[in-house]
């Protein structure tokens, strides 16, 4: 039987734990299933757009459930429908917030709204522990993984530009990593690496010393509020 | 008004799943008719989660369909007979959402719009950290992608879910030799996959 190799074994680790929710995820979803049962168990598209739009800003917070019932409470008498409507055909604006006065549980409410989920399948057959559960060809859903934007070979010389980078500061060079920050903006200047790219050029400002050029840089990244990177500015010089 | 049910969240699933594990089925629920549906949650939450964000649900759909997931179970529970594991069980809800959802994402082509991008979990992790997730996130799906549907589905559920054979080959409703075929063919694409990558990942390190 082949096995996994190893390295092949270590990037699905990783990939698994990037994968896995945070307890926030947890919480916030868990908020807007309870208030979609309360509303009648069945997520139809308009309280699928409520609980989108209104409770999914609830999660992370302390007080959730007494939140999730007064938005209930609140939906309810102000008219599911006519709020749902608005929520789901109406522009989503995206919520822009300091760095700093972020946390590091980012909310899921504010950015673009996504295609209606799926009508629930109460109504249809569902696979039962024994034997309901449909044939292979018929119950595999059609859905293709994710491709990468780029391809990942391609993308390969600009990894290793980026490490060098990375490695330069943990050497404690951080003029060198700027340097090759500087590389990496000019020779991939619409990569999708930008805010990684950057926030690195604001740590390595921070260990200049550089405060205000660090907050010039960091300036961009601040509308990158659901990026894991926040965590590690509001950490550095730019985020005290 | 409607009443919201408010439990308190419930640190400790096993506490009222049981903590009686079968290595071939996963975590088994303590004797009692029905499983208690905060501790189901609780429990196979990530299951879930991981399960749809793999089987190509966009980030920015995750939340819905997540929640359709834990909606049917929470009709449903009470009628799981138990003779099959839970978690089994859970992923024939899950396969049963998916479909519905693809249905109605209808034929939009994959790539065209933000729900493509590849977004990864926020918990502060560093600049590195978040690089190595990202590389790993795109190598996990491009490779997936070029599996075909069934490779696919077991390789998810066997390596990255670590059902057991037993389990998948039910679910599936396919026989153990074709589960292993299609789980060794699996293998195969990611291992020459990853391979291929760090060759080329090197030779742009000596560049």
């Amino acid at each position: 039987m082949v096995e996994l190799y190893p390295e092949a074994r270590k990037v699905l680790e990783v990939a698994r734990d990037a994968r896995t929710p945070s307890r926030a995820d947890r919480e916030r979803v868990f908020a807007s299933l309870m208030a979609t049962v309360a509303l009648g168990g069945v997520a139809t598209p308009s309280a699928a757009a409520a609980k989108t739009g209104l409770l999914g800003k609830l999660a992370g917070q302390s007080a959730l459930w007494v939140k999730a019932a007064v938005s209930v409470a609140l939906i309810s008498t102000a008219g599911v429908s006519a709020y749902a409507y608005v929520r789901y055909h109406g522009p989503r604006a995206p919520t822009e917030v300091p760095l700093a006065a972020h946390g590091t549980a980012p909310l899921a409410g504010s950015v673009a709204l996504p295609a209606p989920p799926a009508a629930p399948s109460a109504q249809e057959p569902l696979p039962s522990a024994s034997a309901a559960a449909p044939s292979v060809a018929s119950a595999l859903p059609n859905v293709a993984p994710t491709p990468a934007r780029q391809t990942v070979d391609g993308r390969s010389a600009e990894l290793s530009l980026l490490r060098r980078a990375h490695e330069a500061r943990r050497a404690g060079q951080p003029e060198r990593a700027l340097e090759l920050a500087r590389e990496h903006a000019q020779k991939y200047p619409h990569s999708q690496m930008w805010a990684e790219r950057e926030t690195l050029r604001v740590l390595a400002l921070c260990d200049l010393g550089r405060v205000d050029a660090a907050r010039r840089s960091a300036a961009p990244l601040q509308y990158l509020w659901s990026s894991p990177l926040r965590a590690t500015l509001n950490a550095s010089c730019v985020g005290k | 008004m409607a009443t919201v049910p408010t439990p308190p969240l419930q640190e400790d699933a096993e506490s009222v799943l049981g903590n009686e594990t079968d290595a071939e089925t996963g975590p088994r629920l303590r004797l009692g008719p029905v499983p208690e549906f905060r501790a189901v949650y609780e429990t196979y939450f990530p299951f879930v989660w991981r399960y749809a964000a793999n089987r190509g649900v966009p980030p920015m759909a995750i939340d819905d369909v997540v929640q359709e997931v834990f909606v049917v179970v929470h009709h449903r529970l009470a009628s799981f007979e138990g003779r099959s594991s839970l978690r089994t069980w859970l992923a024939g809800v899950c396969r049963n959402v998916l479909r519905d959802y693809v249905r109605k994402r209808g034929n939009q082509k994959a790539g065209d719009s933000l729900d493509d991008q590849v977004e990864i979990r926020s918990d502060g992790i560093g600049p590195a950290e978040a690089l190595e997730q990202k590389v790993a996130v795109e190598l996990l799906d491009e490779l997936m992608s070029q599996m075909t549907e069934l490779q696919r589905e077991v390789f998810i559920l066997c390596e990255i879910e670590q059902l057991s054979a037993v389990e998948v080959a039910d679910m599936l409703e396919v026989n153990e030799n074709t589960l292993r075929t299609r789980l060794r063919a699996a293998r195969q694409v990611f291992n020459a996959g990853v391979t291929r990558h760090r060759a080329k990942r090197a030779w742009g390190d000596r560049g």
